[in-house]
């Protein structure tokens, strides 16, 4: 089978988000298919600044076509239409759409692509449903298309346009149970066929978490921060609970970071920014740590709570999040919390019962395995495939009656 | 199941559910004895206007955020440019936002200045309110604590038996 993915960027140092889930993905697959993906030359998510030549590129064994942007991000504009398409409930589909071209990335050449090659291709994989080639490319081939929306309970999914929008694919590729129940709430309608995949973790081998204290200088035992560094990721109330946290109690416990940074971090003594670090650095930082925490409000899956579970780590979440309190419940592998009362209590529970920490760890641990092996996420795409697409594509090769 | 035998149990079962069930009866607790809570409520508020200050774009107050209030208070910082009468009016919507709006705007960021000033304002006012509704609940809590603590000393009348 030939399978195409059409992503906003694809790169190697990509290594989180929706862009990881697609490449580690597409290189699965490729063990067993022909995969190609069809992205854009951006790899800066804020102004999508081309930062690759147009064309065509092998990464790790999958055909990369790269298509030049049109505009970058022109970052007043989208501030402008996202307050109309947000808080004016006057506003229209077209404002919406002009919200999916300020969005971007713009590839008219990419759209093109996929308007005159999607026959070379069985089956094509959309990832993200927010960005223009996805909203805009699905339709060019919607009915060997299968979107993966990684969609998360933030106002974008609430726009009038995507009720339609998700009921168009041959198939949903959802991450998690919540992602389905969110985008079932939004469709007009039922959804097309679905599978819920998740994702699976790879661990790098010989890690040394002794080493990577001694090389960071981290001293104290520590709480875990993955991610970027910003305020869509809920990290300005980490900083405010964690301060706060830090003068009512006594604990020896540092906050430390491990990200790039979009957002000015408090000058504490006890919160360390590592800045961005290696794979197997992370996985490092992760054996080394006490427990993660994950503040953010809006995930459709976090990949390093799945990450620390796959590390035995137990995790502190952001209950208001239903993806990350919904994982946590499913797991058993971790706590969380909906305000800072709940956020002391529970990191309090955590450092005063280490046996309990280790068991959470290993209750999510063992979770990962029955459910998210690679042999998994491979055995469900290829199902949803088989029911979505060739169904569709007999239909379309029958003889009319 | 008494606590030491529930702390045994998820050391090598652990229930988050339960876990968490058995945390917020802690928080419960101290809530009832008034230990911290007050404490508390005040960093979630603290948190929540500091962002408030900030100009989130969500731009949520803690009272908005607690009593699930719509936006419909907020002031409509853009204009609103719509048509119901198909293509004449899309001729004449396009006409507004390309070539009347673009020299008209400067005027209109004045406005939109001073429009988000007051917004501003607003946000900070309902967090005062809410600052307000706080102290009152304190202060009612306090008074009914005193008023309980000053039965209980009262002396018994003639002929009533001690209190225990």
């Amino acid at each position: 089978m030939k399978i195409a993915f059409v992503i906003h960027r694809y790169a190697e140092t990509i290594v989180g988000g929706s862009e990881f889930h697609c490449r580690r993905i597409a290189e699965e697959l490729s063990a067993r298919h022909a995969v190609e993906v069809l992205t854009t030359t951006a790899e800066d998510y804020v102004t999508w600044k081309e930062s690759f030549a147009p064309g065509v590129e092998t990464i790790n064994g999958v055909t990369v076509r790269r298509f030049k942007i049109k505009n970058r991000r022109n970052l007043v504009r989208f501030k402008e239409i996202s307050d109309v398409c947000f808080h004016n409930p006057a506003h229209t589909a077209e404002d919406e759409l002009e919200w999916i071209r300020a969005n971007g990335p713009e590839s008219p050449d990419l759209l093109d692509f996929i308007r005159k090659r999607h026959s070379d291709y069985d089956v094509i994989l959309f990832y993200s449903y927010r960005y223009y080639p996805s909203y805009f490319g699905l339709g060019e081939a919607a009915g060997k298309a299968i979107l993966v929306p990684t969609a998360e309970e933030d106002p974008a999914v609430y726009m009038t346009i995507f009720a339609d929008y998700f009921r168009r694919p041959a198939g949903i590729l959802f991450l998690t149970p919540e992602e389905r129940d969110l985008v079932g709430k939004v469709a007009h309608g039922d959804l097309p066929p679905s599978e819920v995949i998740g994702f699976a973790v790879d661990i790098p081998p010989s890690l040394d978490a002794e080493a990577f204290k001694a090389r960071h200088g981290l001293r104290h035992p520590f709480l875990l921060y993955v991610g970027r560094i910003d305020r869509n990721k809920g990290c300005d109330g980490l900083f405010h609970y964690f301060t706060e946290y830090s003068r009512r109690r006594t604990e020896d416990v540092d906050l430390v970071l491990v990200g790039t940074k979009a957002l000015d971090i408090p000058n504490h003594t006890r919160i360390k920014h590592l800045g961005f670090l290696t794979d197997r650095e992370k996985f490092e930082a992760l054996q080394a740590c006490e427990l993660l925490i994950m503040p953010s409000p809006y995930e459709s899956l976090s990949i390093v709570v799945l990450e620390a579970w796959a590390m035995g780590k137990t995790t502190l979440a952001n209950g208001l999040c239903k993806v990350l309190r919904g994982q946590s419940r499913r797991s058993n592998g971790g706590l969380f919390f909906d305000n800072f009362s709940e956020f002391c209590e529970g990191l309090d529970f955590l450092l005063a019962h280490p046996d309990i920490r280790a068991a959470l760890g290993r209750s999510g641990q063992a979770w990962l395995q029955a459910n998210f092996q690679w042999s998994h996420v491979m055995e469900k795409i290829e199902r949803l495939i088989a029911a979505a697409i060739k169904p569709a594509a007999a239909e379309r090769s029958s003889p009319p009656r | 199941m008494d606590e030491t035998a529930l702390l045994d149990q998820w050391k090598t079962n652990p229930r988050v559910d339960d876990i968490m069930g058995y945390l917020q009866k802690r928080i419960d607790d101290r809530r009832r004895s008034g230990i911290l809570y007050d404490d508390e409520i005040r960093t979630e508020l603290g948190f929540w206007l500091t962002e408030v200050l900030a100009g989130r774009p969500s731009g949520e107050s803690t009272l908005q955020h607690y009593l699930s209030m719509t936006g419909e208070w907020r002031l409509q910082l853009h204009p609103s440019l719509s048509t119901h009468r198909g293509l004449i009016g899309r001729i004449f919507l396009w006409i507004k936002k390309r070539i009347l709006y673009p020299p008209l705007r400067w005027i209109i960021e004045q406005n939109e200045m001073n429009a988000a000033r007051q917004d501003h304002l607003n946000l900070s006012l309902l967090n005062i309110l809410e600052e307000t509704i706080l102290e009152n609940g304190r202060l009612k809590a306090r008074v009914a604590r005193l008023e309980k603590a000053s039965a209980e000393r009262t002396p018994p009348g003639p002929g009533e038996p001690p209190q225990p």
